[in-house]
């Protein structure tokens, strides 16, 4: 294990500071969304710091929520998709045959679809909506976890502590739980970890291209999208969204790459 | 196992893969709650309408009849018609996908130059300040959105400098800051992959042995080195295919270059959904074939590849 790890350090501070920034504004600014057609695109203010967006929302309420929107979004879906992920992994290789057979080739077949055109396609078809971009999310990111811990589990299926394990009569759950599981716990961390930045630039992705929340609510794809329309007057409108997006990816970039370098995994 | 053997193994998997991929989507759109002829037509629509949209859809058969149909119509190459401008998909996508082909031609060189000089730099310079700084650029490379990259090269070079259109699609300047965007997004792995891979090589003792023998370091290096380094970084090239197509997606909205992204972005605005279930399959598609002719292509490139494959 490698201890002197820049990478890890710079992502953890800079995501301490862009979170603890945003939860300051939020303090002092409080959050206030709400559309306000009188006061469209506004310059900035006393009473709106960052100004006005073409709704009349204040500009950095919108990007305060639209960024904890992306974190949980990323949360949601990184909790979700690597539980379900590792259970069909381990699952899939501690039963073998048929069961293994299929889920490896639906696993194939999700990773067919190049980058984010399958959350694209899922979000077109059902309706807009938070879950449905959770949905779509998870589903294209479960595989990752599934193959992981497949191939962690099939290393160790049959080393000696495992059999001896099964011979005091271990329990299913028992070998599963405090013997493969612990083991693959690094590789799902690192995992989730280099995970996030994808799923939160999908995410805005999804938003930028007006196929993700309903526009009256604020994302941060949402707001460089509506300030593309203004990029003359206000580039701000773009500019601000936009670098708040940029190191929040970026934080957990490094952190990933800094967590993969410390458990040294290749993944 | 020779090549052909390797390679009807791997046209029996992309056979799959295409069959698979296909009912995935057809399953999507028919199990997915709600009505699409009602979504098309908006929920005011006469039952008249509704009926005779779902007659021309074929969606008033039994499911596992309009599967089959729907089967022959992809093996006929025949996708169906646009419901907003009644033309078949195929038509629509051979209109916009000239566009996207000269975006993907031209990101893709953008990214190799770049990777390319930068990596090798990188690599030559193992553990200096130029590494961690090239380092650095690319992971800021990776982590900036096209949608946000795009804008602000519109900023710079249009409104500030004057030097390119902002967006439109009507000639080769418009295509620069649409291929600079997408070309820098594809070049922040790329460049990682050259490092790892030509760093890897310079460590090898056959370099060493080619310096004793007195080449010139031109020479190994773009005899030796770059040689061995290609298989990884033409997988990578390869791979980064899928990144350009969903790539050029979000670019293409960003300069309105009319390319298959803002017509698939287009039609699914407009609720057209034959036009949408096209142009998926057609990217997938595409895709997996890409994947297909880069496995294939290790055979040709690698001895090493092709020998493990040969024992097996």
């Amino acid at each position: 294990m490698k201890k002197n790890n820049i990478q890890l350090r710079i992502g953890i501070v800079l995501l301490s500071i862009v979170v603890l920034s945003l939860i300051i504004g939020y303090l002092i600014n409080g959050i206030n969304i709400e559309i306000n057609l009188e006061h469209r695109l506004e310059a900035s203010s006393k009473r709106f710091l960052l100004g006005t967006d073409e709704l009349g929302r204040d500009l950095l309420s919108c990007i305060i929520y639209g960024a904890f929107l992306s974190l949980l979004t990323a949360t949601i879906v990184v909790t979700i998709s690597s539980v379900f992920g590792s259970s069909i992994g381990m699952i899939s290789a501690l039963s073998g045959g048929i069961i293994d057979t299929i889920s490896m080739r639906i696993v194939d077949i999700i990773l067919s679809f190049p980058g984010i055109l399958l959350a694209i396609a899922l979000v077109s078809f059902f309706n807009q909506g938070f879950w449905a971009i959770v949905f779509a999310l998870t589903f294209s990111s479960w595989v990752g976890y599934a193959r992981i811990v497949r191939s962690e589990a099939l290393k160790h299926k049959n080393s000696l502590f495992i059999i001896s394990a099964k011979s005091y009569n271990s329990s299913f759950f028992r070998i599963v739980f405090s013997h493969l599981l612990p083991l693959s716990l690094p590789l799902i961390i690192v995992q989730a970890s280099l995970s996030v930045s994808g799923i939160i630039l999908s995410e805005s992705s999804l938003n930028f291209l007006g196929i993700g929340l309903k526009p009256d609510i604020p994302t941060l794809g949402q707001l460089i999208d509506s300030g593309r329309g203004h990029i003359f007057d206000r580039s701000e409108m773009i500019i601000y969204p936009g670098i708040i997006l940029f190191l929040i990816i970026i934080s957990f970039i490094f952190i990933g790459e800094g967590l993969r370098k410390r458990f040294e995994i290749d993944l | 196992m020779g090549l052909n053997k390797y390679i009807i193994k791997r046209i029996i998997l992309l056979v799959f893969l295409l069959w698979a991929v296909s009912t995935m989507i057809f399953f999507l759109i028919h199990l997915i709650p709600g009505d699409p002829v009602v979504s098309i037509l908006g929920e005011g629509a006469n039952q008249q309408d509704i009926e005779r949209l779902r007659n021309q859809l074929g969606l008033n058969k039994p499911l596992i009849e309009q599967y089959i149909s729907y089967f022959k119509d992809i093996l006929n190459f025949n996708l169906g018609n646009s419901i907003f401008n009644n033309k078949s998909v195929i038509s629509n996508i051979l209109e916009y996908l000239p566009n996207t082909i000269y975006l993907a031609i031209f990101s893709m060189i953008i990214a190799i130059l770049i990777s390319f000089t930068a990596g090798t730099i990188s690599a030559f310079k193992e553990n200096t300040i130029t590494d961690s700084v090239i380092t650095f650029l690319s992971s800021s490379a990776l982590a900036i959105p096209n949608f946000f990259l795009g804008p602000l090269l519109i900023i710079l070079f249009s409104i500030k400098l004057g030097w390119f259109p902002v967006s439109g699609s009507e000639g080769f300047k418009y295509l620069i800051l649409p291929s600079i965007t997408l070309g820098t997004s594809l070049s922040a792995y790329l460049t990682r992959i050259v490092r790892v891979s030509i760093s890897k090589e310079l460590k090898k003792p056959y370099v060493l042995f080619a310096r004793a023998k007195g080449l010139s370091e031109k020479h190994i290096f773009f005899h030796h080195i770059l040689k061995n380094a290609m298989i990884p970084i033409i997988t990578t090239i390869g791979l980064q295919f899928g990144a350009l197509l969903t790539g050029s997606i979000v670019t293409e909205t960003v300069f309105s270059w009319q390319g298959i992204g803002v017509l698939l972005i287009r039609s699914i605005n407009r609720r057209d959904y034959p036009l949408v279930q096209g142009l998926i399959i057609f990217i997938t598609f595409v895709y997996l074939f890409i994947n297909f002719a880069v496995d294939i292509s290790y055979f040709f490139i690698s001895p090493a590849i092709r020998k493990e494959i040969e024992k097996k």
